[in-house]
């Protein structure tokens, strides 16, 4: 099923690359590609890609809905965790 | 040939007298026929295109359909009893989160965040609050001005 962003009518093209972004496995770092993204001007050189944080608590249905599609491994095997990517350099 | 109505002699150029007769009509054209009764139509359908513009003054009773209202601008309308409207925190860009609102970013750590670049939660929630399971920074967000360590700038989320 099409994820859409319902705000702005925006579809979800591509997700790849998930690794999960918390520790506890409530949320998933990907990368994502949008309908809206090349008007926009975003991932004009990484083939319309760019980062996406995609978790449970995102007030946003498609968040949670990429994060499920994610977790269900639809965007590929989710890699581990790595605390570096987030606690800083 | 002559007609006899109630014994008299009806011939060609003579009037019959209209009150005299009862019963039906055959098929007649009544294109002539004035000072009608709009009282005395009594069954059938009245052709739309028979009915003149309307004002609207007329419409007295009954409720409207909504699909009937299209187009146009609305006039002076109070709207103090519209109903069912979406809840305020649905409404983009104004809901918290929702795809473009505007945040501000703060750069905990060293590093550049870029003007017009792109940034996910793995580096804005992570890196702004490494301790926080913030849901601030779900989806992705696009930097208003390029910050250093330790400054803040409006971002938006983009998607």
């Amino acid at each position: 099923m099409a994820i859409t962003i319902e705000s702005i009518g925006a579809t979800l093209i591509g997700a790849k690359n998930p690794q999960w972004g918390r520790a506890d496995k409530s949320a998933i770092d990907l990368e994502c590609k949008f309908s809206h993204y090349e008007r926009l001007g975003i991932g004009t050189d990484t083939d319309g890609y760019t980062g996406f944080w995609a978790s449970l608590d995102d007030p946003e249905p498609h968040g949670r809905a990429i994060f499920e599609a994610a977790k269900a491994g639809e965007y590929g095997t989710i890699k581990d965790y790595d605390p570096s990517k987030v606690e800083g350099d | 040939m002559a007609l006899i109505v109630a014994g008299a002699t009806v011939t060609s150029g003579a009037n019959l007298d209209a009150t005299k007769l009862t019963g039906n009509l055959p098929a007649i054209n009544g294109a002539s026929v004035t000072s009608l009764n709009g009282s005395n139509i009594a069954s059938g359908t009245v052709a739309t295109a028979r009915i003149p513009n309307l004002a609207a003054s007329k419409i007295t009773s009954g409720t409207m359909d909504g699909a009937r209202i299209s187009g146009g601008t609305f006039g002076s309308v109070n709207g103090s009893n519209i109903s069912s409207l979406p809840a305020a925190t649905s409404i983009p860009p104004i809901a918290w989160g929702a795809v473009g609102y505007f945040a501000f970013i703060y750069k905990h750590y060293s590093g550049t965040f870029n003007y017009n670049s792109t940034y996910s939660g793995g580096i804005l929630g992570g890196r702004i609050n490494p301790a926080s399971t913030s849901t601030g920074y779900g989806g992705t967000w696009r930097m208003g001005s390029t910050i250093n360590q330790n400054q803040m700038a409006c971002a938006q989320r983009v998607s």
